[in-house]
């Protein structure tokens, strides 16, 4: 499993301990440098207490004797400048210190182990005005042992320190990783108690860190998109229920009533019966009609359709409701207008557009069909009924603007055949209330294929 | 007893009318929701049956109105919404009874019975005033154990007399609750009507007159012994 907290510890620890692995580091080397210039200058504190000038005698240097007793692991040995050896201290005892290859006036620094064992940092002087002695080499050496023991404490210290610093910084930082994302986690947990029923709840921007403002506005967005999915869904669900349980009902009820009194059945009620089949025969027509145009749209065939003439097809086919509703009807498409197009699935969507507008517009109103320069064609017809909020909805299946849904012979299936027609043939279809209250129905190239000059899908232009 | 069914199906009040009609109810009915209301509004009725899905007004903001005015009169909602959270939704806002669609018919009458009988606090479903027994069930009335066959108005009279038994009914009273709107609203017709009642409930000579006339008020049912 991804944790971020997991992933924070696991980058910042390691890079923590290198950088608290080189503070002791350079802890260690800083001491570890100040005990050598300490030891470098006890040195040469001690070849100062040598014989100079005229004063130099062998005796003189017994006096280093003196120093090197009183302070142990301090050795000294002279050599002459031949090379024979004059005198070591006696704390060298039985061993004796090899001769470092550079001797010089200044002082050369070097390190050496005692055959006794004891590690220790020398400095080689060659000194010329000793008087009797002449031209001589002095080696002075001092032990590290007083350093080494002190540089262990260090070490163990910093170690110690280390290790109990690298463990507060490790807790510290889980807790601060901890604090940190809780606000995640109770994003989270909030999300967890959201379901089918509480879809109104929104995540609380008040407290919210401005790390997660972003998701807490994409996850709200996200409910606000759901919210709406199941609204349809529910108003769906009704819609669907009324289409088929209301007329069920009705057939369930007079047959019970027939069964009950079969001496006064009237004939009405087989007129009722034949009524109510025809209306449930619409409605699952209608539903099959939008099944086989989904299925069909992989089956999308292209041939050459004349629009005017498909258009006046369509204007005939719903003659009878305008001749009875005194709708008529204005067709501006050119008549060599010609689209490369499924022309079946054209036929479908145009006569369920033109009937919808024939069944809807106010009695003696006139629909005006057209192209347009951003579409391939316009419907449009008063609807004074209709209200913005409206439609965003209208292309729902089995929406109708009438909720009590009173009128049987429409079911709220025609412009969602429509839509589903257009989308098959690669075509947008949208819907335009303008303020005076006429609504546009859109036929145009699909979004996508804007873009692309000559070629629409499978829908072309000539003419 | 009345029934007021409001209900946008035409198909459907064929039927329901007719059923509740042989069990007895007088009978109105509207397809449109404003209308419903006005009626509700109007007269008193015994049971409203509401749709939910009305033209004008739905069915949930009728049953809200009523309610908010003190109208107690028992509702059931007869709908094709079926979710748990619409049958909640119609109940919290005082529908006494909801009924999903498809339905079977005998169920909507039982139902209807229930609520009518529980307007009048009547939980047995036999009521007796001396020696008539009325069975609210079997919609049947014995007198010293002899069934009296009854007019489906007839038992309706009947009915409404021995659920309000020993209270003074008036004849605005049994008309509202009895006869619907298409009957004749000649007042003569409730004092034929129960003329023809005392006589069909006289089964011997030795039979007491159970329902007596309270002049200036209207009519009570009751056993005034010997």
């Amino acid at each position: 499993m991804k944790s971020i907290r997991r992933h924070f510890l696991s980058r910042l620890l390691p890079g923590f301990f290198l950088l608290w692995f080189g503070a002791c580091l350079a802890v260690y080397f800083s001491f570890k440098n100040a005990w050598e210039r300490r030891l470098e200058s006890e040195l040469r504190e001690i070849a100062d207490v040598l014989p100079v000038g005229n004063r130099g005698d062998a005796d003189s240097f017994l006096r280093l004797d003196d120093i090197a007793e009183g302070d142990v692991g301090i050795y000294f040995r002279i050599w002459g400048s031949n090379g024979e050896r004059f005198l070591k201290s006696q704390s060298l005892g039985q061993f004796d210190m090899v001769p470092p290859p550079l001797f010089s006036r200044k002082g050369e620094f070097g390190n050496q182990a005692l055959e006794s064992g004891d590690d220790v940092k020398t400095l080689a002087l060659r000194i010329n005005d000793t008087g009797g002695l002449g031209e001589i080499n002095l080696l002075v050496a001092k032990s590290r042992e007083e350093s080494s023991e002190r540089m262990t404490t260090i070490v163990i210290g910093l170690l110690i320190l280390g290790l109990g610093g690298a463990g507060i910084f490790t807790l510290l930082l889980t807790i601060c990783l901890k604090t940190s994302l809780m606000p995640l986690e109770k994003v989270g947990d909030m999300a967890m108690e959201i379901d089918a029923e509480s879809m109104g709840a929104r995540f609380p921007h008040e407290d919210t860190p401005s790390e997660l403002e972003p998701i807490v506005g994409k996850l709200n967005d996200l409910l606000t998109r759901l919210e709406m999915s199941f609204e349809r869904e529910r108003r769906f669900s009704d819609d669907l229920a009324h289409e088929f349980r209301n007329p069920v009902a009705a057939l369930k009820s007079i047959a019970e009533g027939a069964l009950e009194w079969p001496e006064e059945t009237p004939e009405e009620n087989f007129r009722d019966i034949k009524s109510i089949s025809e209306e449930l025969q619409f409605t699952i027509e209608n539903m099959l009609t939008l099944a086989r145009i989904e299925k069909r749209k992989n089956r999308i065939t292209s041939e050459p359709v004349n629009l005017q003439k498909v258009v006046e097809e369509c204007w005939q086919l719903c003659s009878g409701i305008s001749n009875l509703r005194k709708v008529t009807a204005r067709i501006e498409i050119p008549p060599d207008l010609v689209i490369d197009t499924d022309l079946s699935l054209l036929r479908v969507l145009l006569s369920n557009l033109i009937t919808n507008a024939a069944d809807y517009c106010p009695v003696g109103s006139e629909i005006v069909i057209k192209p347009d320069d951003e579409a391939f064609f316009t419907i449009s017809n008063p609807a004074p009924h209709l209200k913005p909020d409206d439609l965003p909805l209208m292309f729902d299946r089995l929406w109708r603007h009438d909720e009590a849904r009173t009128d049987s012979s429409h079911c709220g299936l025609g412009l969602s055949v429509a839509k589903t027609c257009a989308e098959a043939l690669a075509l947008d279809l949208d819907a335009r209330l303008s303020p005076d209250g006429v609504i546009t129905f859109i036929v145009s190239e699909e979004y996508e294929n804007r873009s692309s000059s000559e070629k629409v899908g499978s829908n072309t232009i000539a003419g | 007893m009345r029934v007021l069914f409001i209900e946008d199906s035409k198909y459907l009040q064929k039927p329901v009318t007719k059923a509740l009609k042989a069990a007895g109810y007088g009978f109105d009915a509207t397809t449109d929701g404003e209308e419903g209301l006005w009626m509700a509004q109007s007269r008193d009725y015994d049971v409203i049956i509401l749709d939910i899905m009305l033209p004008r007004m739905s069915g949930l903001e009728i049953l809200k109105t009523l309610r908010g005015e003190g109208n107690e009169t028992p509702i059931l909602i007869l709908s094709s919404k079926d979710s748990v959270e619409d049958r909640v939704h119609g109940l919290e806002l005082g529908a006494d009874d909801y009924l999903v669609k498809p339905f079977a018919l005998v169920e909507l009458v039982a139902r209807v019975d229930t609520l009518s009988r529980r307007r009048y606090n009547q939980k047995s479903i036999e009521i007796t005033v001396g020696d008539l027994c009325l069975n609210l069930a079997t919609k049947t009335v014995t007198r010293d154990g002899k069934e009296i066959a009854l007019q489906a108005r007839q038992y309706a009279l009947m009915e409404y007399l021995m659920l309000r038994k020993g209270q003074v009914v008036t004849r605005t009273e049994i008309d509202e609750h009895v006869y619907d709107q298409l009957d004749s609203q000649d007042s003569n017709v409730i004092d034929v009507a129960i003329c023809s009642l005392r006589k069909r409930i006289e089964v011997s000579p030795e039979s007491r007159p159970l329902i007596h006339t309270k002049r200036g008020h209207g009519y009570i049912m009751e056993d005034r012994g010997a």
